[in-house]
């Protein structure tokens, strides 16, 4: 399976000097994306698209496209662990300890952490991709309806147990988010719900809006109560790389978030969120100290980021084996294979194998450009906390009221976002966790879609969702998991009322 | 505290009544024996009711803080802050990008922050260039014509 | 004093006057805005880029794609609606089932043929029935029997309602067997979907499926049209298999909005004829599976009409309800 002289003409390709141009063009600039608020990478693409298809060579403008796409992957932690805002759904999990170990003074060791896990992951998936591609491509096919809706259901109890606190609180703001999720258009009907007459609200509220309003606005508002303050920013900033300490304890985080990042990536529509959580769950569980998970754990960070960038690599994989995209940026980049005439799918390698492989070298490039670039960015992200918070409070908030804007032209989404950062503000004051909120929110519309899709497809039984094989597995995992939940709960109580 | 998650309590219990009044009289709950567009929401709407009514009546003893809220060092910068930020949401469309982005910038270093006035205006004009440079030149994005630019 | 103040305010309203009569003799004179209200990366979005990559030929200003998708395809078109009738914002898609078949199904905010100006067609999209290629039906009659004797059979389709949907409840009907549609999130949604084998059969555009066709992964029985498609020889009509389905299918055109000065759409109208002649734009679209079906503004208004009434009828046979 593994074609070794393929990948070496590949190589040969991708380290022509123009490829190699375009792809540290499309890594800055992926960087760059991923830290602004709003504007995302499939935009990006989507702007670049009408240049990259004046290079002469498709393999240079999917290079510059791909680029863009793990750039903004690396550029999104960055946020998260900063400023606790989530670039693309994929980074909410990252926010959860990695700006906790910021506030501790430790964003070196989480950003440096990121940036190595990412670079991990991405050679991994990049070996994955040259083994295993056209099998677990055909096995992601199998994913119906069915085994998406228990996979997000797993993925649900995963974000609401594991993200919080009190199960109550964290099941009442993942109800807020499916409902949140609900606002729009129904996604089977096209009916439209709890819009109240209001035209912008007849489409779905964008990820984007909600995020930064939640995280971003809500702690900025968060951090000027000034009743708050025993909680804010230790001034003193530890060290600005991390530790070999540090690398040892993320190692096995960084690998196991790799290989699960994978799997789970393959799957359109979805899967680096759900592998972000798989991973968290994974971490925490095996962590000798699991308590420290939401506090600040490195591994919280090491995992998760790994997870997002693995399952970048394998999104690919649909797409250039079976030509089927699974995300908006991957999208852009099969419609741009197909105006150069190339027709993604299992005859891309025997039609354009250079074209494939030439992708794949450069994926593997792009990765250590990233790494690169990133490693010392990290002092530069480091500086930049050092302003003090007064002068950062009112910048944060401009730059996430006018990336709101970019994404829809709409004053309305600055509301949106403005009443979600008050809601997110008070919220944390009655300590409320968001976190189960913004991945309800996330995966609710997939749920949804999928629990009546599977209806439909079994004429009304629910025993489909039990019959499936992989849809059996998972629902099982998930009853074992709540049921674990419920009892280790209840012993912990008890344990507490013996000790009173 | 307690009274607060009461209140809480209360609000999220409010939430699922209008959303039950929707799914139920607005939205279909079946549509030919198939889930509905209201039937999701239904669920939803009856675990919130549940939820609340758990959450009002819980004793949690880890819970028993006081919640700082009522001194008005707590809730008074946030405020100026969300207005501020809402006389910039409301002008956005009229003022344009730059002129918008300068005073939200300048009145909050002033009023929240505390500034001198002159660092305040100052910091607030570099800011809306830089944006402006960077969102309106660079990456296109099409903003309303506004007063200067 | 007075007099040189008359003077000087007819010589500025004079001035302005050129001004905005120059205006529309130079158009273009800044970039062309092509609104797509769908998705980058589906079938419209495609034949978009296509025309922006072959315009430079033809126009001094460039045509940007902009996508606005969500909510049903609707807020992107009221956005050109709403935008200045100056010809530098266009709506791309014209024509698809949220301008033939939604206005039925919903309330819009805007008349579909009162406030937009019809500028030209580009390409008309059949419907074709696929299978999975490892289902045992090889013809039309076999997927009616197996109907027949299941009682039901599942269709992945795009979106409920739309012209996909009908064509296939509207054979159902002729068949006599019950079609239960599984909607999606679009066209890409459910072709992924058929080709995974989680339902009986399916379809779409021939630019949907025609990569998994090649691929061996699909296998297409029926087309609906009066005659075969040209882009698909093989593939035999519903009327050769017996069942009277044709509609209209997806159609792309542009239009502007209400309003728009004459001699700027009859410009655009020129143009569009020429790129839907242009060697690269022809191959560009045969590549992604779409024909190139020119037909300049007045004809497709009249058209898109006959088009939007056939689909009215297909509803009220079919009793798909009217929200």
């Amino acid at each position: 399976m593994f074609d070794f002289a393929g990948l070496v003409g590949g190589f040969h390709v991708a380290l022509s000097p123009v490829n190699l141009l375009w792809c540290l063009v499309g890594a800055l600039l992926g960087t760059a994306v991923g830290v602004l608020p709003g504007l995302g990478p499939a935009a990006t693409i989507a702007l670049l698209l009408p240049v990259s298809l004046k290079m002469g060579s498709p393999v240079t403008s999917i290079i510059l496209m791909s680029g863009i796409f793990y750039g903004a992957m690396y550029g999104g932690s960055t946020t998260s662990i900063l400023l606790k805002i989530p670039g693309e759904a994929a980074s909410v999990v990252t926010c959860i300890d990695g700006y906790q170990m910021a506030r501790k003074g430790r964003a070196g060791a989480a950003l440096g952490v990121a940036a190595i896990g990412s670079f991990v992951a991405g050679t991994l998936g990049v070996v994955g991709l040259t083994a295993v591609a056209p099998p677990l491509a055909e096995a992601a096919l199998k994913f119906g309806p069915p085994e998406y809706f228990s996979l997000t259901v797993l993925g649900l109890l995963l974000a609401t147990y594991l993200t919080g606190a009190s199960p109550v609180k964290g099941f009442l703001m993942a109800t807020m988010g499916l409902l949140l999720g609900c606002i729009g258009l129904d996604p089977i009907s096209g009916a439209v719900r709890f819009a109240f007459g209001v035209p912008d609200l007849q489409s779905n509220i964008d990820f984007v809006t909600v995020a930064m309003g939640l995280f971003g606005v809500g702690e900025i508002l968060y951090t000027l109560d000034e009743a708050e303050a025993g909680a804010i920013l230790t001034t003193k900033i530890g060290n600005v790389f991390p530790t070999l300490r540090d690398l040892a304890q993320s190692a096995w985080a960084m690998v196991r978030g790799s290989v699960i990042g994978f799997v789970i990536g393959i799957l359109p529509g979805g899967g680096a969120v759900l592998a972000s959580l798989v991973s968290y769950a994974v971490e925490k569980r095996s962590s000798r100290h699991p308590e420290e998970f939401g506090q600040g754990a490195i591994e919280g960070v090491a995992g998760p980021e790994s997870a997002n960038n693995a399952a970048a690599s394998s999104s690919f994989i649909p797409l250039l084996t079976l030509g089927i995209p699974g995300n908006a940026s991957t999208a852009m980049i099969f419609a741009a294979l197909l105006i150069h005439g190339i027709t993604p799918g299992p005859f891309l390698l025997k039609e354009h194998g250079d074209v494939f492989w030439g992708v794949v070298a450069s994926m593997y490039l792009g990765n250590v450009m990233l790494l690169v670039l990133n490693l010392p960015l990290v002092g530069m992200w480091v500086q930049l906390l050092r302003v003090p918070y007064g002068f950062m409070a009112p910048m944060i908030m401009v730059l996430t009221l006018v990336g709101v804007y970019s994404v829809g032209n709409s004053v309305f989404d600055m509301w949106v976002m403005l009443a979600m950062g008050i809601f997110g503000y008070l919220a944390r004051k009655l300590k409320f966790d968001l976190g189960p909120l913004l991945l309800a929110f996330v995966l609710g519309p997939i749920m949804e879609r999928s629990l009546r899709q599977a209806l439909l497809m079994s004429r009304g039984s629910g025993s489909i969702f039990f019959t499936r094989p992989i849809s059996g597995a998972l629902m099982g995992v998930a009853v074992l998991f709540v049921l674990y939940n419920a009892w280790s709960g209840r012993r912990r109580r008890r344990r507490l009322a013996a000790a009173v | 505290m307690r009274s607060w998650q009461r209140l809480c309590a209360v609000f999220f219990l409010l939430v699922a009544a209008v959303v039950l009044q929707q799914s139920i009289f607005v939205l279909r709950l079946f549509d030919h024996g198939q889930p509905g567009s209201g039937l999701m929401p239904f669920g939803l709407g009856v675990a919130l009711a549940a939820l609340s009514a758990v959450l009002f009546f819980q004793n949690r003893a880890k819970d028993e803080q006081r919640v700082p809220f009522w001194q008005p060092r707590a809730w008074l910068q946030p405020l100026v802050a969300v207005a501020i930020t809402a006389v910039f949401i409301v002008v956005f469309d009229d003022v344009g990008p730059f002129t918008s982005v300068a005073v939200l910038v300048a009145g909050w270093l002033w009023l929240v922050a505390r500034k001198r006035f002159v660092v305040a205006a100052v910091t607030g004009v570099l800011t809306a260039t830089a944006v402006y440079v960077v969102f309106a030149r660079l990456l296109m994005t099409p903003f309303p014509r506004g007063i200067l630019f | 004093m007075r007099n040189g103040t008359w003077t000087l305010f007819a010589a500025a309203l004079a001035a302005l006057g050129l001004a905005s009569g120059a205006a529309a003799a130079d158009y273009p004179a800044k970039p062309i805005q092509l609104v797509v209200p769908y998705s980058a990366g589906g079938s419209t979005d495609l034949l978009a880029r296509a025309v922006a990559q072959v315009a430079p030929r033809y126009l001094s200003q460039p045509l940007v794609v902009v996508n606005k998708a969500g909510g049903g395809a609707i807020p992107g078109r009221l956005d050109v609606v709403r935008s200045p009738p100056d010809g530098y914002t266009l709506l791309f898609g014209y024509g698809s089932g949220e301008d033939t078949v939604v206005p039925f199904q919903r309330q819009l905010p805007y008349d579909v043929f009162k406030d937009f100006e019809s500028v030209c067609r580009l390409s008309v999209h059949s419907i074709v029935l696929a299978v999975p290629a490892d289902s045992p039906y090889k013809t039309l009659a076999d997927l009616v029997k197996a109907g027949k004797q299941k009682g039901s059979l599942t269709a992945a389709v795009s979106t409920k309602g739309a012209s996909v949907d009908i064509t296939f409840q509207l054979f159902g009907k002729a068949a006599g067997v019950q079609v239960i549609s599984v909607p999606g999130s679009g066209g890409s949604d459910a072709v992924t979907r058929l080709v995974g084998g989680h339902t009986d059969f399916g379809g779409g555009h021939p630019s949907e499926v025609l990569t998994h066709v090649k691929a061996g992964r699909l296998r297409l029985l029926a087309v609906a049209l009066e005659k075969r498609d040209p882009v698909l020889p093989d593939v035999p009509t519903f009327r050769e298999g017996g069942y009277d389905v044709v509609t209209a299918g997806s159609v792309k055109g542009i239009a502007a909005p209400k309003g728009t000065p004459k001699p700027v759409v009859a410009y655009l109208e020129s143009k569009c004829k020429e790129i839907s002649a242009d060697a690269e734009f022809q191959r560009i679209l045969k590549d992604i599976g779409q024909p190139v079906n020119y037909q300049g503004a007045d004809e497709y208004k009249v058209w898109l009409k006959g088009a939007y009434d056939q689909f009215g009828t297909l509803l009220k046979t079919l009793n798909i309800e009217a929200k």
